[in-house]
């Protein structure tokens, strides 16, 4: 924890006579990044850049209206380019970050083709099913590759397609329907990610991952509970405050269990945010925004003093 | 990552290596140790804490936009009392328990301040001037992080207001971005100076870095609002080039820094084709000073590990990144070009990369 490293070196310093030059030699010891990690954030720095800006130099190539090339030269090319770059992972010099990022831009790509395909048949660049079908077709990768950033891009892909099908379809879904099943998506994602990180330990997952996953879910239950009490007040249908419950009641068990300070938080604040917006709704009165005032800041220090607590308990254990 | 060292080993390395000279009050530094102990923190109940000030704060808004004042001498009492109470709170009794109410408390002040000079009539200019001396003269009586992070914001804020409502001539963004650039890289590079001034500076050092990172992002997203990077229309019609400059120097010299840092090893590679490349691949885009700043934020933030601002440094490079390609006034097919042939030369330079060090590590 280099943080507490700096902390350290700087309570030291606030009570001692430590030369500058010593506090500079620690703190290039214990806090800075030392060669290997600039070695590491370098490499990943430059592929990053190279495959981000590669690939969206062929997206923006295709998206160019090449009215002279017939429409198979199109899509042979896209293909031709598609095969060459999932062909490249198999270079057994790559190592497995390579060929993960390699394929994430491949995932891309698929995107692509699709695009192409759409912009030769005019079905429109923003149809669900464009999404659907790149969702469809990067599956396997995602699946072999395990590579958290195109397991999120796949979420996002997803999560669009139902929105889109929302909008272009099934029109007729009441707005409160949409965030449901957005809900009810993300947390099939996050309890699934959660029992393999369980059942299969070997596999890591990174906690940014999770923790992305849990935000969205929270995202999709606070605003959805919000817009059922402001817009459905009178017909309200509690399935999603039913919903919330049981799974939020779940999280908070999972993460005393897990010791994990972050669902709880966040949990906490979506609850608190909710229950505010239920006070606004119940009592239009002016004075209730000062009352909301009092309860947020009251209700949010109440919460931290239990984080705290709890912290201090499992650290010390 | 680096290794955990204990506080109990570091002061025994420090003994040795500063001999007999060297003074420390340790039964303070136990004492601070303990009472910090007590109010270990994670980054989760930091956000929570500042959201709760934050959501507080806006309904609390709520209630005084749709509650009719009519006394601007009560709104101008009540906000000072807001803030005196807040400042006191953090100095007497200084617990993280107590951050959302003071974070609450503060911000909430300083808006019925606000609300309170502008029911008097004064102008905008002095609207900023007041708040960066009422913000200065809290951080030389508290020190706390959160409270000095956002008096720390609040400078930096009303520096931009009052020199957006002076300027004429469209340059005092680019210069203010100048000044930012400048003295991000000062300060990152300067850490253990800086606080060797004092134990109030040292305690400042942390919020200041943040809040300076953060304005410049801020700052730099506001130079990405230009309709057109188009270089004809541009190159008279502001400066932004200035600060662009400053901006590429910066990451030149903190590269020299880095390496400098690494030199009694062995450097990776050739000085020359580091700082060529690295002038060549920021050149185009000198009229989109968001590019080089957001690397340089980049850099400065992974060398003196401040996760938190890294992480917003990468998000908003990401963003800087596309809208300025989005901007860029040519055709889709120029623009591909452009971006085909840059990130083969990433690539290339990932390959050339690896395997300078590949060889370095046979060696």
């Amino acid at each position: 924890m280099t943080n507490n490293n700096r902390e350290n070196i700087y309570r030291i310093k606030s009570h001692s006579n430590l030369s500058q030059e010593t506090v500079e030699k620690s703190l290039t010891d214990y806090v800075y990044s030392d060669k290997k990690q600039w070695n590491w954030f370098i490499k990943l720095f430059l592929l990053s850049l190279g495959v981000g800006f590669t690939t969206a130099g062929i997206v923006f190539f295709f998206a160019y209206n090449w009215a002279d090339l017939h429409k198979f030269a199109k899509l042979g090319l896209v293909e031709a380019l598609l095969v060459g770059t999932t062909v490249s992972i198999f270079i057994p010099a790559f190592s497995s970050t390579t060929k993960n990022m390699i394929l994430t831009g491949a995932s891309v790509l698929v995107g692509v083709l699709f695009a192409v395909f759409g912009q030769i048949y005019q079905t429109g660049a923003n149809a669900y099913d464009f999404f659907m079908g790149w969702s469809v077709f990067i599956t396997l990768w995602v699946v072999v590759s395990n590579f958290p950033p195109l397991w999120l891009i796949y979420i996002i892909l997803i999560n669009t397609t139902l929105y889109l099908y929302s909008e272009q379809v099934a029109y007729y879904w009441e707005e409160r329907t949409v965030f449901i099943l957005h809900f009810c998506l993300n947390l099939v994602f996050l309890i699934e990610t959660v029992l393999l990180q369980r059942i299969r330990k070997e596999i890591h997952i990174p906690t940014w991952f999770t923790n992305t996953i849990a935000l969205m879910t929270a995202f999709f239950a606070t605003i959805g509970i919000i817009i059922e009490l402001f817009d459905y007040y009178e017909n309200s249908s509690y399935i999603l405050f039913l919903i919330t419950f049981l799974v939020y009641a779940f999280g908070v068990y999972y993460a005393i269990n897990q010791k994990s300070i972050f669902y709880l938080a966040v949990i906490a604040f979506s609850s608190i945010i909710i229950f505010s917006a239920m006070l606004v709704r119940m009592w239009t009165e002016i004075g209730m925004f000062f009352f909301v005032c009092i309860f947020i800041a009251g209700s949010v220090t109440a919460v931290i003093k239990g984080l705290l607590s709890l912290h201090k308990t499992w650290t010390n254990e | 990552m680096n290794k955990e060292i204990s506080i109990s080993e570091l002061i025994n390395q420090f003994k040795e290596s500063e001999g007999k000279s060297f003074t420390i009050n340790e039964q303070a530094i136990i004492a601070e140790t303990v009472e910090r102990a007590a109010n270990r923190t994670t980054v989760a109940i930091t956000v929570l804490s500042i959201l709760g000030g934050v959501f507080a704060t806006l309904a609390f808004m709520g209630f005084l936009l749709l509650a009719v004042h009519d006394s601007e001498v009560g709104l101008m009492a009540f906000g000072l009392l807001f803030i005196i109470g807040s400042v006191v709170l953090n100095k007497v009794y200084y617990k993280t328990i107590i951050d959302t109410v003071s974070v609450s408390a503060f911000m909430i002040g300083f808006c019925m301040v606000g609300f309170s000079l502008e029911g008097f009539g004064i102008d905008d200019q002095l609207l900023c001037l007041i708040f960066i001396g009422m913000a200065t003269a809290i951080l030389v009586i508290n020190q706390t992080y959160l409270l000095s992070l956002l008096c720390f914001l609040l400078i930096f804020g009303a520096t931009f207001g009052l020199l957006n409502t002076n300027d004429t001539l469209n340059i005092f963004p680019y210069l203010y971005m100048v000044v930012l650039a400048s003295m991000l890289t000062v300060v990152a590079l300067n850490e253990s100076k800086i606080i060797s001034y004092g134990s109030k500076i040292l305690k400042l050092y942390r919020p200041l870095f943040l809040a300076n990172a953060c304005a410049l992002i801020v700052l730099l997203g506001f130079s990405t609002m230009a309709d057109s990077y188009t270089y004809t229309q541009k190159i008279f019609a502001d400066y932004s080039w200035i600060a662009s400059i400053v901006c590429i120097i910066a990451v030149l010299f903190t590269i020299s820094k880095i390496k400098k840092r690494y030199e009694h090893e062995h450097t990776i590679l050739n000085n020359g084709v580091i700082y060529a490349g690295t002038v060549l691949a920021l050149a185009p885009t000198l009229f989109a000073p968001a590019i080089s700043g957001g690397l340089l934020l980049i850099l400065l933030s992974y060398l003196i590990n401040n996760k938190v601002s890294l992480v917003l440094s990468i998000v908003s490079f990401i963003y800087f990144i596309s809208l300025y390609y989005y901007n860029l006034g040519y055709t889709l097919l120029t623009k591909s070009i452009i971006l085909f042939v840059t990130g083969l030369l990433f690539l290339t330079a990932y390959m050339l990369f690896i395997n300078k060090v590949k060889s370095h590590e046979e060696i």
